[in-house]
C-alpha cells in the first residue's frame, strides 16, 4: 500500500511539474511554442486547385445541393473540391480544417458552427498560409471579428441577412391577417436559427402578433408534426405557424399536421429552407410564403477563394458579401424555381468562368457583389430564358 | 392474475393519471381538453410500435441500435418503390415496401450476429452506419398527401391498434414469444431444455423488423418526408421508443410489457405536450424528461442488495 | 488462437498505417501529420481510458458525450472569470456526474444502460442552458494552451497513472473481478458498490479533463459539443479489442489502440480523398471486420 502512495505522489508531482512547466514555457517562448503547433500545408505536385469544404452534413436537401453545386462550379473551372463533414461540432470543425490543410488544399471554406470557433480556425489557416473564407455566416462578435480580420489569410464571408428573412416572413403572416403564432425551429443555439427567430419576433412585436409558443431542436418531419398538433390542440386561436428551417422535413410535417386537422386556410405557414416537395407545399396555399435557394451562397465564397488562389484576388481586404434568399409564394413560382434553379445550375459555365479574373480580366469585386445581390428567381430566368 | 387484477390496474393507471392531473392543474384551459388527449393518444402509437419491435430483441438481452437507420431506409425504399409502381392503391405498395425492407434489414442484422458471433450492440452499430450510407445514396422519401391516409385519424389509430393486438398475441400467446421469454430469462437453461437459441434470436430480430416496417410506413405517412441522417445521428430515433421501453420494464410487475410500453409512451408524450403548452423552453424539457424517466425507473426498480445489475 | 486474437487490434493498427501511408505516398507518416493525428486523438484516448474502468466491470457509460459538453461549458464559463479556474471546474463537474452515475447504478440498482442514457439527456439540456443556447468563447490567450507539450504531458501522465492503477493495484483487479463474476467477487470480499462508484468517478474525472482539453483546442464551448462522443468512445474501445462484458480480458491498451485507430482512419480517409459520403461506410466495414477477428468468443459464455 505504501508503495502505491509513493507512486501516486510521484505521479502527481510529475504531472503538476509538466503541466506548469508547459504553461510557463509557453509564457516565455510563446512564438516558439506556436511554431511547434503549426499545421503545415503539404506541398503537392502541380495539378488542379483543390478546395477544402467543411460542411455540417452530407445528407439533406440543403447540404446535398451545396456540395453538388460546388462540385459543378469547380468542374467548370478545372478545380477540385474535397468535402469533409463536421456535424456542426466545434472539435470536428477544427479537425476537418486541419485534415483538409494536411491534404494539401489550396484554400478552405467552412460554415462555422459558432463565432467562438473562428479564432482557432483562422489561426490554423494563418499558420499554414492557406486562405480561408466562411459561407452562410457572418461574425457577430466584434472582438472575434477584429481577430479574424487581422489575419492575412482570412478572405471574407458570404451570408444572408437571416434577421431580415425572419422579419419578411413574419410580416407576410401579418399581411394575411394572422394574430396568434407559434414558432417551430431547429437547433437551439444555431446562429442562423436564432437570427431568423429574432427577425420573426421583431415582426411579431411590430405588427401585433402574439407569440403563443415555441418549440426548438426539431429536425425531422414527425416531431414537427407532433409539435404542430400539440399547438393546434392547445391553442384554438392559433392562426400562424412559422417554421424556422431544418432542411424541409419540419415544414412537411407541419403542413401534414395542419392538413390532418382541417385547418388549411385558417392556419398560415411560413418557412425557410425549401424541402424536397416545394410545389406540394404551395399547392392549396398551405404555405403563405417561404424562403430558400440560398445554397448558391457557398458558391460565391468559392469564387472569392478561386480568384485569390489563382493569384488575382478580388480585394486586398476582408470582404463580406450579403445575399438574398429566393422567396416563393405560389405553385407557378415553385415550378419555375425547380426548372431554372434546381434542374439546371443558376449560373451556367460561361457565367461561372466570367466570374474569374483568369477568364474575364475586367472582373472586379463590385461585379461579384452585384451578381450576388441580384440573385433571385427573376434574375435566373432573365439570364437563361 | 385474477384476484389482484383490479389492484394492478389501479397501480398501472396511477402514473398516467398523476401526470395528467399535474398538467391539468397547471394548465386547465390548454391541456385538459378532449382534443389534446385524442392527439396525444394518436401520437403515442408511433414510438410504441418501434418499442414493441425493440421489445422482442431486448427481451432476449440483445440490443438493436440500428432501428433508426432501418426505419429511415425502409421508408425511403418503400416510398420510392410506391412512386415507381404508380399510385391507385399506392399505400399497399408502400406498406409492402416498408415492411419487406425492414424485415430484410433485420434479417441481415440477425444473420451477421449469428455468423460473426460478436455482441449485438456492436453488430448493430456497424450495420447502422452502413444502412445510413445506403439511405443517403437512395435519396429522400417524399410521399404525396394522397398516399398518406395512414398518417391521420382514424386510420393511424386502426393501424396502431392492430399492431398492438399483433404484438400482444405474438409476445404472450405464441410459441415464438414464449421461447423469446425463455431465452431472455436464461439462455443456458433454455439451451439445455432443447430450445434452438440461434433460431429464437433470429425470430426476435425478424419480429422486430415486422414492427419497424409498420413504424416506418406510419412515420412517412404521418410526416410526409423522411430525410436520411448520417454519421450515426439516426440513433436519435432510437431514444423515444427506448424511453417507452424503459417504463414498460419498470411497470412489468403489474402490467404486461406490451401494454406497459404504450402507457410509457403515452406518459412521456403527456409530459412533453404538457411542457409545450406551458411554454417550458425545449432545453428544460430535455432535462425534465430525463429526470422524470430516471425517477420512474428508479422508483420501480427494487433489486435486492446483492443482485447483479450491470 | 487466443494469442492471435489478442494481437488483432495491433495488427489492425499496423495495417491501417501501412495501407494509408501507401495510399498517400507517405504523407500519413510525415512528422507534421503524425502530430495532427495525435492532436485529434488525445481527447478520444483519455475518454476511452476513463470508460475502460467502467467497462472492465461489464457496465456501460453512455453519458460521455453530454458530459464533455457540460464540463466544457463550465470550463469556458469560469475561464472568463479566471483562466485558472477552468480546469478544476471542468474536472469537478466530471467527478460530480460520475458520482451520480455510479450511485444510481450501485445503490439504486438501475442498469447502467438506462442510468447513463438518462443522464446523457439531462446533461445535454443543461449544456444548452449553460452555453446560453449558443456558445461561450474562450479568452484568446487560452488558445495557446492547445500546445503539444502540455497535451503530451497530460496524456502520458494519464496513461501511466491509469496503467498503474489498472494493472498493479487492487483497484484494477477488483474492477476486473466484478466483470468476471460479480457474485463471486462479492463473496471474495470485493467492495462491489464502492468499486462501481469509483469506476464512474474515474470515468467522469477523465471526461471532465477531456472537456477542458476540447474547449482549449477549439476555443469554444458549444451547445453541440460532444454530441455522439459516447458512440465514438464505444466504437474506439471495441476497435481496440475491449469486450463489452468486461472481466479479465479487458485491457487498458484497447483505449489507446482504438483511439489511435479512429483518429488515423478519419485523417487517412481525408488525405486519400475518399468521398465524404463513403467514408462512414468504410469505417463501418472496418469496424465489423476488426471486431469479428479480435472478439474472444471462448471467454464469453453468452454473446449478447
Amino acid at each position: 500500500m505504501k508503495q502505491h502512495k509513493i507512486f501516486c505522489l510521484v505521479l502527481t508531482v510529475a504531472f503538476s511539474l509538466m503541466l506548469f512547466g508547459g504553461f510557463s514555457l509557453f509564457a516565455e517562448q510563446a512564438p516558439k511554442a506556436e511554431k511547434a503547433e503549426k499545421v503545415e500545408k503539404v506541398e503537392k505536385a502541380k495539378g488542379p486547385y483543390l478546395f477544402g469544404v467543411s460542411i455540417w452534413s452530407d445528407s439533406g436537401p440543403l447540404s446535398k445541393k451545396v456540395i453538388s453545386n460546388l462540385r459543378y462550379a469547380a468542374g467548370v473551372l478545372g478545380a477540385e473540391v474535397e468535402v469533409a463533414v463536421d456535424g456542426f461540432k466545434p472539435d470536428n470543425q477544427v479537425s476537418n480544417i486541419e485534415n483538409l490543410i494536411a491534404r494539401g488544399c489550396d484554400a478552405v471554406m467552412i460554415c462555422n458552427c459558432t463565432d467562438a470557433v473562428v479564432p482557432k480556425i483562422v489561426k490554423l489557416a494563418d499558420e499554414a498560409g492557406v486562405p480561408l473564407a466562411l459561407y452562410f455566416r457572418k461574425i457577430n462578435d466584434p472582438e472575434i471579428k477584429k481577430y479574424a480580420e487581422s489575419s492575412p489569410y482570412f478572405i471574407g464571408n458570404v451570408h444572408e441577412d437571416e434577421v431580415a428573412v425572419g422579419y419578411n416572413l413574419g410580416s407576410a403572416l401579418a399581411d394575411k391577417g394572422c394574430r396568434n403564432a407559434v414558432i417551430i425551429n431547429y437547433n437551439k443555439g444555431d446562429t442562423t436559427a436564432e437570427n431568423r427567430y429574432k427577425g420573426y419576433k421583431k415582426a411579431f412585436a411590430e405588427k401585433g402578433i402574439a407569440l403563443l409558443g415555441e418549440q426548438w431542436d426539431i429536425l425531422d418531419a414527425e416531431p414537427a408534426a407532433n409539435a404542430a398538433e400539440s399547438f393546434i390542440a392547445a391553442f384554438p386561436e392559433l392562426d400562424a405557424i412559422a417554421v424556422g428551417g431544418g432542411g424541409g422535413g419540419p415544414l412537411s410535417g407541419t403542413i401534414r399536421a395542419v392538413k390532418n386537422h382541417n385547418k388549411i386556410g385558417r392556419i398560415r405557414i411560413t418557412a425557410s429552407d425549401f424541402g424536397p416537395d416545394i410545389a406540394e407545399s404551395l399547392k392549396n396555399k398551405e404555405v403563405a410564403a417561404m424562403s430558400g435557394g440560398h445554397w448558391t451562397d457557398p458558391f460565391f465564397t468559392f469564387i472569392l477563394l478561386y480568384n485569390y488562389v489563382d493569384g488575382t484576388p478580388l480585394s486586398k481586404k476582408v470582404e463580406t458579401i450579403t445575399m438574398q434568399p429566393i422567396y416563393l409564394t405560389s405553385v407557378s413560382e415553385a415550378q419555375e424555381y425547380m426548372k431554372w434553379c434546381m434542374d439546371q445550375p443558376p449560373y451556367n459555365d460561361e457565367e461561372i468562368k466570367n466570374m474569374t479574373v483568369r477568364h474575364n480580366s475586367s472582373f472586379t469585386l463590385s461585379d461579384l457583389r452585384k451578381i450576388a445581390a441580384a440573385y433571385s428567381l427573376q434574375d435566373v430566368i432573365k439570364r437563361h430564358k | 392474475m385474477g384476484k389482484g387484477l383490479p389492484r394492478k390496474i389501479l397501480i398501472v393507471l396511477i402514473l398516467p393519471c398523476a401526470v395528467y392531473a399535474i398538467f391539468f392543474a397547471l394548465q386547465p384551459k390548454r391541456f385538459g381538453n378532449l382534443q389534446t388527449l385524442y392527439i396525444m393518444f394518436q401520437q403515442a402509437f408511433l414510438p410504441s410500435i418501434s418499442a414493441w419491435g425493440l421489445c422482442f430483441v431486448m427481451s432476449l438481452g440483445l440490443y438493436d441500435l440500428s432501428i433508426g437507420a432501418i426505419i429511415i431506409l425502409s421508408a425511403i425504399v418503400g416510398t420510392n418503390l410506391t412512386l415507381a409502381l404508380g399510385t391507385g392503391v399506392g399505400y399497399i405498395w408502400l406498406f409492402i415496401g416498408c415492411l419487406a425492407t425492414a424485415v430484410v434489414l433485420e434479417l441481415v442484422n440477425a444473420t451477421v450476429y449469428n455468423l460473426l458471433k460478436i455482441p449485438s450492440m456492436i453488430v448493430t452499430i456497424g450495420l447502422m452506419i452502413l444502412y445510413e450510407t445506403a439511405a443517403n445514396f437512395v435519396g429522400d422519401a417524399v410521399l404525396p398527401y394522397e398516399l398518406s391516409i395512414f398518417g391521420r385519424a382514424p386510420y393511424n389509430i386502426i393501424a396502431g391498434a392492430a399492431a398492438l393486438v399483433v404484438a400482444y398475441i405474438l409476445y404472450n400467446r405464441t410459441q415464438i414469444g414464449m421461447q423469446i421469454g425463455a431465452v431472455g430469462g436464461s439462455e443456458i437453461i433454455a439451451r439445455n431444455a432443447g430450445v434452438r437459441v440461434e433460431r429464437v434470436k433470429m425470430n426476435g430480430f425478424l419480429l422486430c423488423g415486422l414492427f419497424l416496417g409498420i413504424a416506418s410506413f406510419l412515420s412517412v405517412s404521418y410526416g410526409g418526408v423522411i430525410i436520411p441522417s448520417t454519421r450515426m445521428s439516426s440513433i436519435l430515433r432510437l431514444f423515444p421508443p427506448l424511453m417507452g421501453y424503459f417504463i414498460g420494464i419498470a411497470l412489468k410487475k403489474v402490467c404486461n410489457i406490451i401494454i406497459g410500453i404504450f402507457i410509457g409512451e403515452m406518459v412521456i408524450i403527456m409530459v412533453v405536450t404538457g411542457m409545450v403548452t406551458m411554454g417550458v423552453p425545449t432545453t428544460y424539457q430535455q432535462v425534465i424528461t430525463g429526470l422524470f424517466l430516471l425517477a420512474v425507473v428508479g422508483i420501480a426498480t427494487k433489486a435486492k442488495t446483492d443482485e447483479v445489475v450491470k | 488462437m487466443r494469442g492471435f486474437k489478442r494481437i488483432v487490434p495491433y495488427i489492425g493498427l499496423v495495417l491501417i498505417i501501412v495501407l494509408f501511408s501507401a495510399l498517400t505516398g507517405g504523407k500519413l507518416l510525415s512528422f507534421r501529420n503524425l502530430k495532427l493525428i495525435f492532436n485529434q486523438a488525445v481527447v478520444l484516448i483519455i475518454g476511452c481510458i476513463g470508460v475502460t474502468f467502467v467497462m472492465a466491470q461489464g457496465s456501460l457509460d453512455l453519458s460521455q458525450g453530454s458530459l464533455l459538453g457540460i464540463s466544457g461549458a463550465m470550463a469556458a464559463t469560469f475561464a472568463a472569470i479566471t483562466p485558472g479556474l477552468s480546469l478544476p471546474l471542468a474536472i469537478l463537474t466530471g467527478i460530480a456526474v460520475g458520482m451520480i452515475n455510479g450511485t444510481l447504478l450501485a445503490f439504486f440498482k438501475i442498469p447502467s444502460f438506462i442510468v447513463t442514457l438518462c443522464v446523457l439527456f439531462v446533461l445535454r439540456g443543461l449544456t444548452v442552458i449553460a452555453t446560453h443556447s449558443g456558445s461561450i468563447p474562450l479568452p484568446f490567450a487560452m488558445l495557446s494552451l492547445d500546445n503539444f507539450r502540455i497535451k503530451a504531458s497530460i496524456l502520458v501522465t494519464v496513461i501511466l497513472a491509469a496503467y498503474y492503477a489498472y494493472t498493479y493495484t487492487s483497484l484494477g483487479k477488483n474492477m476486473r473481478a466484478i466483470g468476471s463474476g460479480e457474485t463471486s467477487a462479492r463473496y471474495s470480499g470485493v467492495p462491489v458498490e464502492r468499486m462501481k462508484v469509483l469506476a464512474y468517478l474515474i470515468s467522469g474525472l477523465l471526461c471532465g479533463l477531456c472537456g477542458w482539453l476540447n474547449v482549449v483546442r477549439t476555443g469554444a464551448a458549444d451547445s453541440k459539443t460532444g454530441l455522439l462522443f459516447e458512440l465514438d468512445i464505444l466504437t474506439a474501445l471495441v476497435l481496440g479489442g475491449m469486450p463489452l462484458t468486461g472481466g479479465s480480458s479487458a485491457k487498458l491498451q484497447s483505449a489507446i489502440i482504438g483511439g489511435l485507430m479512429l483518429a488515423l482512419l478519419s485523417n487517412g480517409m481525408v488525405l486519400v480523398g475518399i468521398k465524404a459520403e463513403l467514408q462512414q461506410a468504410v469505417k463501418g466495414v472496418i469496424f465489423l471486420l476488426a471486431v469479428y477477428l479480435s472478439f474472444e468468443r471462448e471467454s464469453v459464455v453468452m454473446i449478447k
